[in-house]
Protein backbone atom coordinates (compact mmCIF):
# COMPACT_ATOMS: atom_id res chain seq x y z
CA UNK A 1 0.00 0.00 0.00
CA UNK A 2 1.49 3.31 -1.08
CA UNK A 3 0.88 6.53 0.79
CA UNK A 4 0.29 9.89 -0.89
CA UNK A 5 -0.30 13.25 0.71
CA UNK A 6 -1.63 16.56 -0.43
CA UNK A 7 -1.10 19.61 1.75
CA UNK A 8 -3.29 22.70 1.70
CA UNK A 9 -3.25 25.92 3.64
CA UNK A 10 -6.48 26.78 5.41
CA UNK A 11 -7.90 30.31 5.43
CA UNK A 12 -6.55 30.95 8.89
CA UNK A 13 -3.06 29.82 7.89
CA UNK A 14 -3.11 26.36 9.43
CA UNK A 15 -2.07 23.42 7.27
CA UNK A 16 -4.20 20.38 6.47
CA UNK A 17 -2.92 17.20 4.84
CA UNK A 18 -5.08 14.76 2.88
CA UNK A 19 -3.62 11.26 2.98
CA UNK A 20 -4.64 8.83 0.27
CA UNK A 21 -3.47 5.29 -0.37
CA UNK A 22 -2.98 3.12 -3.38
CA UNK A 23 -3.85 -0.38 -2.35
CA UNK A 24 -2.89 -2.96 -4.93
CA UNK A 25 -4.64 -5.70 -2.98
CA UNK A 26 -8.00 -3.84 -2.82
CA UNK A 27 -8.31 -5.25 0.67
CA UNK A 28 -10.52 -2.57 2.16
CA UNK A 29 -14.21 -3.13 1.68
CA UNK A 30 -15.27 0.41 2.56
CA UNK A 31 -15.20 0.78 -1.14
CA UNK A 32 -14.84 4.42 -2.09
CA UNK A 33 -11.94 6.24 -3.59
CA UNK A 34 -12.09 9.62 -1.90
CA UNK A 35 -9.46 11.20 -4.14
CA UNK A 36 -12.03 12.05 -6.78
CA UNK A 37 -14.30 13.74 -4.25
CA UNK A 38 -11.44 15.75 -2.78
CA UNK A 39 -10.63 17.14 -6.22
CA UNK A 40 -14.25 18.27 -6.53
CA UNK A 41 -13.41 21.07 -4.11
CA UNK A 42 -10.55 22.65 -6.08
CA UNK A 43 -11.37 26.11 -4.76
CA UNK A 44 -10.33 24.92 -1.33
CA UNK A 45 -6.94 23.74 -2.49
CA UNK A 46 -3.84 25.83 -2.24
CA UNK A 47 -2.23 26.19 -5.66
CA UNK A 48 1.05 25.22 -4.09
CA UNK A 49 -0.33 21.90 -2.91
CA UNK A 50 1.58 18.85 -3.95
CA UNK A 51 1.47 15.18 -3.24
CA UNK A 52 4.72 13.55 -2.38
CA UNK A 53 7.28 16.34 -2.04
CA UNK A 54 6.46 18.30 1.08
CA UNK A 55 7.25 21.84 2.14
CA UNK A 56 6.60 23.52 5.44
CA UNK A 57 3.84 26.07 5.36
CA UNK B 1 1.86 24.32 29.84
CA UNK B 2 -0.70 27.06 30.20
CA UNK B 3 -3.01 27.57 27.18
CA UNK B 4 -5.87 29.82 28.25
CA UNK B 5 -7.42 30.00 24.74
CA UNK B 6 -8.29 26.29 25.02
CA UNK B 7 -10.92 27.12 27.63
CA UNK B 8 -13.21 28.16 24.76
CA UNK B 9 -12.60 25.20 22.45
CA UNK B 10 -15.48 23.36 20.75
CA UNK B 11 -17.32 21.32 23.34
CA UNK B 12 -19.50 18.33 22.42
CA UNK B 13 -21.17 19.82 19.34
CA UNK B 14 -24.30 18.12 17.94
CA UNK B 15 -23.60 15.51 15.28
CA UNK B 16 -24.85 17.81 12.50
CA UNK B 17 -22.20 20.38 13.42
CA UNK B 18 -19.22 18.08 13.86
CA UNK B 19 -16.14 20.09 12.82
CA UNK B 20 -14.26 16.88 11.96
CA UNK B 21 -16.75 15.63 9.35
CA UNK B 22 -16.26 16.43 5.66
CA UNK B 23 -17.84 19.68 4.43
CA UNK B 24 -21.06 18.73 2.67
CA UNK B 25 -22.18 20.68 -0.39
CA UNK B 26 -24.41 23.51 0.80
CA UNK B 27 -23.61 22.63 4.42
CA UNK B 28 -21.64 24.39 7.07
CA UNK B 29 -17.88 24.58 6.66
CA UNK B 30 -15.97 22.15 8.79
CA UNK B 31 -12.26 21.71 9.39
CA UNK B 32 -12.05 19.61 6.21
CA UNK B 33 -13.02 21.43 2.98
CA UNK B 34 -13.77 18.28 1.01
CA UNK B 35 -16.83 16.12 0.46
CA UNK B 36 -15.02 13.06 1.72
CA UNK B 37 -11.59 11.97 2.86
CA UNK B 38 -9.60 8.92 3.81
CA UNK B 39 -7.26 10.07 6.60
CA UNK B 40 -6.64 13.75 7.32
CA UNK B 41 -4.14 15.54 9.54
CA UNK B 42 -4.42 19.22 10.40
CA UNK B 43 -3.09 21.73 12.89
CA UNK B 44 -5.22 21.93 15.99
CA UNK B 45 -7.39 25.06 16.07
CA UNK B 46 -6.81 25.35 19.80
CA UNK B 47 -3.16 24.31 20.12
CA UNK B 48 -1.25 24.04 23.37
CA UNK B 49 1.94 24.52 21.34
CA UNK B 50 2.42 26.59 18.18
CA UNK B 51 5.12 26.81 15.52
CA UNK B 52 5.03 30.59 15.71
CA UNK B 53 4.31 30.81 19.37
CA UNK B 54 3.65 34.24 20.84
CA UNK B 55 6.47 35.96 22.65
CA UNK B 56 6.30 35.80 26.40
CA UNK B 57 5.09 39.15 27.70
CA UNK B 58 5.23 38.33 31.39
CA UNK B 59 8.54 39.19 33.01
CA UNK B 60 10.50 36.54 34.86
CA UNK B 61 11.06 37.07 38.54
CA UNK B 62 14.23 35.88 40.20
CA UNK B 63 12.33 32.72 41.09
CA UNK B 64 9.56 32.18 38.49
CA UNK B 65 10.58 31.72 34.87
CA UNK B 66 8.56 31.64 31.63
CA UNK B 67 9.21 29.96 28.32
CA UNK B 68 7.71 30.05 24.82
CA UNK B 69 5.22 27.30 23.98
CA UNK B 70 6.84 26.46 20.67
CA UNK B 71 5.83 23.17 19.10
CA UNK B 72 3.06 21.68 16.97
CA UNK B 73 -0.33 20.19 17.83
CA UNK B 74 -2.03 18.12 15.17
CA UNK B 75 -5.36 16.33 14.91
CA UNK B 76 -5.49 13.01 13.04
CA UNK B 77 -8.89 12.05 11.60
CA UNK B 78 -9.03 8.26 11.41
CA UNK B 79 -12.03 8.14 9.06
CA UNK B 80 -14.66 10.43 7.55
CA UNK B 81 -17.33 8.20 9.12
CA UNK B 82 -18.59 10.16 12.12
CA UNK B 83 -20.26 7.19 13.77
CA UNK B 84 -17.59 4.73 12.72
CA UNK B 85 -16.49 2.23 15.34
CA UNK B 86 -12.81 1.60 14.88
CA UNK B 87 -12.92 -2.02 16.03
CA UNK B 88 -15.34 -2.69 13.16
CA UNK B 89 -13.12 -1.09 10.53
CA UNK B 90 -11.09 -3.36 8.25
CA UNK B 91 -7.44 -4.07 8.90
CA UNK B 92 -6.47 -1.87 5.96
CA UNK B 93 -7.70 1.21 7.83
CA UNK B 94 -5.30 0.44 10.65
CA UNK B 95 -2.44 -0.11 8.20
CA UNK B 96 -3.18 3.31 6.71
CA UNK B 97 -3.21 4.85 10.15
CA UNK B 98 0.14 3.30 11.06
CA UNK B 99 1.58 4.68 7.82
CA UNK B 100 0.27 8.16 8.65
CA UNK B 101 1.65 7.98 12.19
CA UNK B 102 5.05 6.98 10.77
CA UNK B 103 4.95 9.89 8.34
CA UNK B 104 4.04 12.40 11.05
CA UNK B 105 6.73 11.07 13.39
CA UNK B 106 9.34 11.52 10.67
CA UNK B 107 8.18 14.92 9.41
CA UNK B 108 7.60 16.55 12.79
CA UNK B 109 10.68 14.94 14.31
CA UNK B 110 12.87 16.38 11.55
CA UNK B 111 12.22 19.91 12.82
CA UNK B 112 15.16 21.16 14.84
CA UNK B 113 13.02 22.65 17.62
CA UNK B 114 11.11 19.40 18.24
CA UNK B 115 12.55 16.94 20.75
CA UNK B 116 9.63 14.55 21.09
CA UNK B 117 6.70 13.53 18.87
CA UNK B 118 3.94 12.19 21.06
CA UNK B 119 1.13 10.33 19.28
CA UNK B 120 -1.96 9.63 21.37
CA UNK B 121 -5.70 9.09 21.40
CA UNK B 122 -8.29 10.07 23.97
CA UNK B 123 -11.37 7.94 23.36
CA UNK B 124 -14.72 8.38 25.09
CA UNK B 125 -16.36 11.03 27.22
CA UNK B 126 -15.08 9.18 30.29
CA UNK B 127 -11.58 10.43 29.51
CA UNK B 128 -12.72 13.94 28.61
CA UNK B 129 -13.31 13.69 24.87
CA UNK B 130 -15.29 16.68 23.54
CA UNK B 131 -15.54 15.61 19.86
CA UNK B 132 -16.94 12.16 19.17
CA UNK B 133 -15.69 11.80 15.60
CA UNK B 134 -12.95 9.10 15.55
CA UNK B 135 -9.66 10.95 15.87
CA UNK B 136 -6.35 11.08 17.64
CA UNK B 137 -3.79 13.76 18.31
CA UNK B 138 -0.09 14.46 18.01
CA UNK B 139 1.86 16.84 20.22
CA UNK B 140 5.33 17.71 18.98
CA UNK B 141 7.09 19.04 22.08
CA UNK B 142 10.24 21.15 22.29
CA UNK B 143 11.29 18.93 25.20
CA UNK B 144 10.91 15.30 26.28
CA UNK B 145 7.70 15.17 28.38
CA UNK B 146 8.29 14.17 32.02
CA UNK B 147 6.59 10.74 32.11
CA UNK B 148 8.48 9.67 29.02
CA UNK B 149 11.71 11.24 30.24
CA UNK B 150 11.49 9.27 33.47
CA UNK B 151 10.81 6.09 31.52
CA UNK B 152 13.75 6.74 29.19
CA UNK B 153 16.04 7.62 32.09
CA UNK B 154 15.18 4.32 33.79
CA UNK B 155 15.91 2.44 30.59
CA UNK B 156 19.15 4.37 30.10
CA UNK B 157 20.28 3.57 33.63
CA UNK B 158 19.44 -0.11 33.14
CA UNK B 159 21.27 -0.16 29.83
CA UNK B 160 24.38 1.34 31.43
CA UNK B 161 24.32 -1.24 34.21
CA UNK B 162 23.23 -4.36 32.30
CA UNK B 163 24.05 -3.58 28.68
CA UNK B 164 20.50 -4.39 27.63
CA UNK B 165 17.35 -2.43 26.80
CA UNK B 166 14.99 -2.44 29.79
CA UNK B 167 11.99 -3.10 27.54
CA UNK B 168 13.66 -6.00 25.73
CA UNK B 169 14.42 -7.48 29.14
CA UNK B 170 10.89 -6.84 30.43
CA UNK B 171 9.37 -8.54 27.41
CA UNK B 172 11.71 -11.50 27.81
CA UNK B 173 10.64 -11.87 31.45
CA UNK B 174 6.96 -11.46 30.59
CA UNK B 175 7.22 -14.16 27.92
CA UNK B 176 8.97 -16.51 30.32
CA UNK B 177 6.25 -15.98 32.91
CA UNK B 178 3.47 -15.98 30.31
CA UNK B 179 0.54 -15.26 32.62
CA UNK B 180 0.11 -11.63 31.59
CA UNK B 181 0.53 -12.13 27.85
CA UNK B 182 -2.70 -11.58 25.91
CA UNK B 183 -1.68 -12.21 22.36
CA UNK B 184 1.29 -11.90 20.01
CA UNK B 185 2.34 -12.09 16.39
CA UNK B 186 5.73 -12.12 14.65
CA UNK B 187 6.51 -8.52 15.50
CA UNK B 188 4.50 -7.46 18.57
CA UNK B 189 3.21 -8.74 21.90
CA UNK B 190 0.21 -7.41 23.83
CA UNK B 191 0.18 -7.87 27.60
CA UNK B 192 -1.16 -6.56 30.87
CA UNK B 193 2.00 -5.23 32.53
CA UNK B 194 3.31 -6.68 35.80
CA UNK B 195 2.74 -3.35 37.54
CA UNK B 196 -0.50 -2.35 35.78
CA UNK B 197 -2.03 0.84 37.17
CA UNK B 198 -5.42 0.31 35.56
CA UNK B 199 -7.58 -2.82 35.58
CA UNK B 200 -7.54 -3.28 31.81
CA UNK B 201 -4.22 -1.58 31.10
CA UNK B 202 -2.62 -3.13 28.03
CA UNK B 203 0.80 -2.53 26.52
CA UNK B 204 1.90 -3.57 23.05
CA UNK B 205 5.66 -4.11 22.82
CA UNK B 206 7.75 -4.55 19.70
CA UNK B 207 9.24 -8.05 19.89
CA UNK B 208 12.62 -6.88 18.67
CA UNK B 209 14.40 -3.69 19.53
CA UNK B 210 12.61 -1.16 17.32
CA UNK B 211 13.37 2.21 18.84
CA UNK B 212 10.80 4.14 16.80
CA UNK B 213 8.56 4.15 13.74
CA UNK B 214 11.70 4.93 11.73
CA UNK B 215 12.88 1.35 12.27
CA UNK B 216 9.68 -0.28 10.98
CA UNK B 217 9.52 -2.60 7.97
CA UNK B 218 6.33 -2.95 5.94
CA UNK B 219 5.61 -6.26 7.67
CA UNK B 220 5.94 -4.58 11.06
CA UNK B 221 3.43 -1.93 9.97
CA UNK B 222 0.94 -4.66 9.12
CA UNK B 223 1.66 -6.64 12.29
CA UNK B 224 1.17 -3.55 14.45
CA UNK B 225 -2.10 -2.76 12.68
CA UNK B 226 -3.31 -6.34 13.24
CA UNK B 227 -2.52 -6.51 16.96
CA UNK B 228 -3.88 -2.98 17.51
CA UNK B 229 -7.18 -3.90 15.88
CA UNK B 230 -7.34 -7.19 17.80
CA UNK B 231 -6.94 -5.39 21.14
CA UNK B 232 -9.66 -2.88 20.22
CA UNK B 233 -12.00 -5.74 19.27
CA UNK B 234 -11.31 -7.45 22.57
CA UNK B 235 -11.90 -4.20 24.48
CA UNK B 236 -15.23 -3.64 22.71
CA UNK B 237 -16.26 -7.27 23.38
CA UNK B 238 -15.76 -6.93 27.13
CA UNK B 239 -18.92 -5.12 28.19
CA UNK B 240 -20.95 -4.60 25.03
CA UNK B 241 -20.03 -0.97 24.47
CA UNK B 242 -17.20 0.88 22.77
CA UNK B 243 -14.48 0.79 25.38
CA UNK B 244 -12.96 4.19 26.19
CA UNK B 245 -9.24 4.57 26.77
CA UNK B 246 -6.23 6.82 26.64
CA UNK B 247 -3.69 5.46 24.17
CA UNK B 248 -0.07 6.63 24.18
CA UNK B 249 2.73 5.71 21.78
CA UNK B 250 6.18 5.77 23.39
CA UNK B 251 9.30 5.66 21.25
CA UNK B 252 12.65 7.33 20.73
CA UNK B 253 13.01 11.07 21.22
CA UNK B 254 13.50 12.87 17.92
CA UNK B 255 16.46 14.82 19.26
CA UNK B 256 18.55 11.80 18.30
CA UNK B 257 19.28 10.49 21.79
CA UNK B 258 18.72 7.05 23.24
CA UNK B 259 18.31 4.74 20.28
CA UNK B 260 19.82 1.81 22.19
CA UNK B 261 17.46 2.13 25.17
CA UNK B 262 14.26 3.50 23.57
CA UNK B 263 11.83 0.73 22.67
CA UNK B 264 8.69 1.27 20.62
CA UNK B 265 5.56 0.42 22.55
CA UNK B 266 1.92 1.43 22.91
CA UNK B 267 0.13 1.89 26.22
CA UNK B 268 -3.65 1.72 26.66
CA UNK B 269 -5.25 3.12 29.81
CA UNK B 270 -8.99 2.27 29.89
CA UNK B 271 -10.85 4.02 32.73
CA UNK B 272 -13.40 1.25 33.38
CA UNK B 273 -12.60 -1.26 36.12
CA UNK B 274 -15.94 -3.08 35.77
CA UNK B 275 -18.85 -2.75 33.35
CA UNK B 276 -20.31 0.13 35.35
CA UNK B 277 -17.49 1.42 37.53
CA UNK B 278 -14.76 3.84 36.63
CA UNK B 279 -11.28 4.10 38.08
CA UNK B 280 -10.81 7.57 39.54
CA UNK B 281 -7.47 9.12 40.30
CA UNK B 282 -7.66 10.18 43.94
CA UNK B 283 -5.43 10.82 46.94
CA UNK B 284 -2.84 8.11 46.50
CA UNK B 285 -2.66 8.48 42.71
CA UNK B 286 -2.69 12.27 42.39
CA UNK B 287 -1.26 13.23 45.75
CA UNK B 288 1.41 10.56 46.06
CA UNK B 289 1.87 9.15 42.55
CA UNK B 290 1.00 5.66 43.73
CA UNK B 291 -1.67 3.80 41.78
CA UNK B 292 -3.91 1.29 43.50
CA UNK B 293 -5.14 -1.44 41.16
CA UNK B 294 -8.09 -3.45 42.52
CA UNK B 295 -7.49 -6.42 40.23
CA UNK B 296 -4.74 -8.91 39.50
CA UNK B 297 -3.06 -8.26 36.14
CA UNK B 298 -2.81 -12.05 35.62
CA UNK B 299 -6.60 -12.45 35.91
CA UNK B 300 -7.32 -9.53 33.60
CA UNK B 301 -4.87 -10.87 31.02
CA UNK B 302 -6.70 -14.21 31.17
CA UNK B 303 -10.03 -12.41 30.70
CA UNK B 304 -8.67 -10.55 27.68
CA UNK B 305 -7.17 -13.74 26.25
CA UNK B 306 -10.54 -15.49 26.55
CA UNK B 307 -12.67 -12.70 25.10
CA UNK B 308 -13.18 -12.82 21.29
CA UNK B 309 -11.56 -12.63 18.88
CA UNK B 310 -9.40 -15.68 19.36
CA UNK B 311 -6.04 -15.10 17.74
CA UNK B 312 -4.86 -12.09 15.77
CA UNK B 313 -7.34 -10.76 13.23
CA UNK B 314 -6.17 -10.48 9.63
CA UNK B 315 -9.20 -8.93 7.94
Amino acid sequence: MQIQKKRIKKEDGRYLIYYTFIDETKEEKEGRDVRTKMESHPEAMDNDSHSSTEQDL
Amino acid sequence: MIATHRQNRTYKPPKDYCPLCPTKKGGLSTEVPAEDYDIVVFENKFPSLQQDSPEVTEKDSKFFKHGKAQGICEVVLFTSDHDGIMSEKPLSRYIKLVKVWRDRYRELGDKDYIDYVFIFENKGEEVGVTLHHPHGQIYAYPFIPPVIEQELNSSKEYFKKEGECLFCKTLKEEKEDGRRIIISNDSFTALVPFSASYTYEVHIYANKHLSSFNDFSEKEEIDLAAIFKTILMKFDSLFGFVFPYIMAIHQQATNGTGKEYSHFHIEFYPPYRTKDKLKYLAGSEIGAGTFINNCLPEEKAQELRDIPPEGIVCY
